[in-house]
């Protein structure tokens, strides 16, 4: 066996080892059971790919939770069967959180799809995880004020949508 | 596929405080308890020592993840983060032939370990790192568990049992006078090291091997690294390595030996 000459600044193998049950956690709440494997590779091999952009202070759990749900929000929406969100994780898999809201039921039916990509994101966040919205600045980067005005302009997106059904 | 943005900036934590809008962990903030950085939410872990529902989330979420058998990675990923593909500086492999060719031959059916001749420390190689290996020889007969220095005959069967003080991937690789390493564990071209758990108790490996005609040394490696590995991985240097009277396992790996004296029958 060969050395592995300099060590990479992540170390992806060390992450899969570690870090492999919490992202197929996180992808089952977005594909069938019988393709989380294949996801949760997918997630490592972006991981790779983006490798660079990670800090050394930074927390590899979120790091890894938001590349984890951009890739499976890209993958589902690309889907050539399209399902509902609710279809696809099923009923249980997310927490009871305001799932009767109405914006919810909208958001989770077809408007996430349709909706742009980051906006989508932050909804998954909001909605479906129930995120506060300092969480969601903090998760992407951004200033609570920014995503506070994001999550309004998704909810007025959703109301539209509501309202033409 | 559309590409959804992606901000600059890497997440601190500075103020997750993983709780969601009803007052509940979230998905991550579970993730984060797990995986080691509680400390930096207390937030949490007052919030668990008031509500059972959290708590027996986070318990059954642990419970599921120390279950979960995590599988070796596709070729994409094993080409990144395998030492083959972080150091291009391979010169020379054991091909996949190789070890097809000593597969084909040593595929045989196993035999059960005599339950009243279970080893005792004695007769476990221990790796002095995080794997120990036994062997276990059947005659035709009977079996026994095997010292280095054993001898053993043409036709004996051998089989392998692992202790992990460590989860790892472990593979078990022998070795004659030519020093050509062929699989014992998992036995398959190019075979792949397999991830184990760390365990208080031998797991017995399903396989068997059955050794050949030509009298001479058997070197048995228990070889366990920290990341993957394929059999191919194992370049003459180190192959050298282990052959040698004190073999020495790369970084990042330890090994455990068993050297055995094939005579005539």
């Amino acid at each position: 066996m060969t050395n592995a000459g300099p060590a990479p600044a992540l170390d992806v193998g060390a992450l899969y080892r570690r870090y492999y049950p919490m992202v197929a956690r996180r992808v089952r709440q977005f594909v069938r059971a019988g393709e989380v494997e294949e996801v949760t590779h997918d997630v490592f091999l972006r991981v790779m790919e983006r490798a660079h952009q990670f800090r050394a202070e930074s927390s590899p759990v979120t790091w890894l939770y938001r590349m984890t749900t951009n890739h499976c929000l890209n993958l589902i929406r690309d889907m050539k069967t399209r399902r509902s969100l609710i279809e696809q994780f099923g009923p249980t898999a997310w927490p009871a959180t305001h799932r009767e809201d109405p914006e919810i039921r909208v958001f989770v039916h077809d408007a996430w799809r349709s909706l742009d990509p980051e906006l989508a994101n932050i909804g998954i966040y909001f909605y479906l995880d129930g995120m506060t919205q300092a969480e969601i600045g903090t998760l992407l980067g951004y200033s609570e004020r920014t995503i506070t005005s994001r999550i309004n302009a998704l909810e007025d997106a959703l109301r539209r949508l509501d309202q033409r059904r | 596929m559309t590409p959804t943005p992606t901000p600059t900036p890497t997440p601190s934590n500075a103020s997750l405080e993983g709780l969601d809008r009803d007052g509940h962990v979230t998905g991550l903030g579970f993730d984060r308890l797990l995986y080691g950085e509680a400390g930096e939410v207390a937030s949490l872990e007052g919030h668990l020592a008031k509500c059972a529902r959290c708590a027996a989330t986070l318990a059954s979420m642990r419970a599921d993840d120390a279950s979960l058998v995590i599988p070796l990675p596709t070729a994409a990923v094993r080409a990144a983060v395998s030492p083959r593909a972080r150091a291009r500086r391979v010169a020379v492999t054991f091909g996949g032939m190789v070890a097809l060719a000593a597969a084909a031959l040593l595929v045989v059916r196993p035999f059960e370990p005599d339950a009243s001749n279970l080893p005792s420390d004695g007769f476990r190689a221990r790796g002095g790192g995080f794997v120990d290996l036994t062997v276990h020889v059947h005659d035709g007969k009977s079996s026994r568990t095997v010292q280095s220095g054993a001898k053993v005959k043409p036709g004996d069967k051998a089989r392998f049992e692992l202790l992990l003080a460590r989860g790892g991937f472990v593979m078990v690789v022998g070795m004659d006078d030519s020093a050509d390493p062929y699989a014992c564990w998992p036995q398959e071209e190019d075979p792949a090291a397999v991830y184990l758990p760390a365990s208080d108790v031998p797991v017995v490996l399903p396989t068997a091997i059955e050794f050949d005609e030509s009298a001479g040394a058997e070197h048995i490696f228990a070889l366990w690294c920290e990341y993957p590995f394929h059999l191919g991985d194992l370049s003459p240097a180190m192959t050298a390595s282990l052959f040698a009277l004190i073999a020495t396992p790369p970084p990042g790996c330890s090994l455990a030996r068993v050297d055995l004296q094939k005579v005539g029958p």
